[in-house]
């Protein structure tokens, strides 16, 4: 009979895994929540509309969330974080600051907390924290992290 | 990855939550703009002629309007984004979108009664509506 070769699972490994699980999860809840707003918000229009936007968020949130749980490259973690920080970045701008209607952008303030609000801000906050550990605890040499 | 993009990622991270998701519990502190989010209700009777409300800091003013049957009711949107007039349940009335600073009309229920009304787009404004 063969001797088993294979390792046992490392702690950090499966941190790791717990971590994507977490982004993943994080952006799915991100692009759940943007693509059932949308079509509240298509009323809210400049060149581009609210809607359009939120549209767009859910794409690249479904996008990352996919490429952090199946593709599990540095490129993907880095895109994950990149669209759940601007994401977070952007929500909580519009949240505490009025803007306005920059160059082709709708005006998107809003000062009050809904429930969807929170819960889009919670899925990304999520996956930031996630992204920012799979960067930061990232392996280098030969050894990948893939299946 | 370089250990200074480790850094900036690490920095960034800290930097966005630093800056807001601690004030999530206080919407209307820190560094948030002057708009009152929770005014004081009002009540506003019509004239014969109709009536007028107003939007601004995502409230409808007065709260509570009451009208003559079928009057004519003017909203004024003096906030910075869009929001609807819309009669909650069967569409009793609608405006359709009001784009900021403009104003739309829309006719009361022919029938007496308390219309709660709120913005489609923004659901948690909420006002009433009171025909008699």
């Amino acid at each position: 009979m063969a001797p088993d070769h294979r390792a046992p699972r490392r702690p950090g490994r499966i941190a790791r895994d717990a971590a994507r699980l977490l982004a993943a999860a994080g952006l799915a809840l991100d692009a759940y929540v943007h693509a059932r707003l949308a079509g509240r918000y298509d009323g809210v229009t400049a060149t581009i509309g609210q809607g359009m936007l939120f549209r767009v968020e859910a794409a690249l949130a479904a996008l990352a969330a996919l490429l952090v749980l199946v593709w599990r490259r540095p490129g993907g973690d880095t895109f994950a974080w990149l669209v759940a920080t601007g994401g977070l970045a952007l929500l909580l701008l519009y949240t505490y600051v009025d803007v306005g209607a920059p160059g082709p952008l709708p005006d998107m303030y809003e000062p009050h907390w809904s429930a969807d609000k929170k819960l889009a801000a919670l899925g990304q906050a999520v996956a930031v924290l996630a992204t920012v550990f799979l960067l930061l605890t990232r392996t280098r040499g030969p050894r990948r992290d893939r299946r | 990855m370089r250990k200074t993009a480790r850094t900036a990622v690490a920095a960034a991270t800290v930097a966005l939550f630093a800056a807001g998701v601690g004030d999530c519990s206080n919407p209307g502190g820190g560094t948030a703009p002057s708009r009152s989010r929770t005014p004081a209700p009002r009540t506003g009777t019509a004239t014969p002629a109709g009536a007028r409300l107003t939007i601004k800091d995502f409230t409808f003013r007065p709260a509570n309007l009451s009208v003559r049957p079928g009057a004519t009711v003017t909203a004024v949107n003096e906030d910075s984004t869009t929001h609807t007039v819309t009669a909650g349940g069967a569409r009793l009335f609608d405006t359709g979108s009001i784009k900021p600073g403009r104003t739309a009309t829309f006719r009361a229920p022919g029938r007496a009664g308390r219309y709660t009304y709120t913005c489609t787009i923004h659901p948690y404004m909420k006002a009433t509506l009171t025909v008699r």
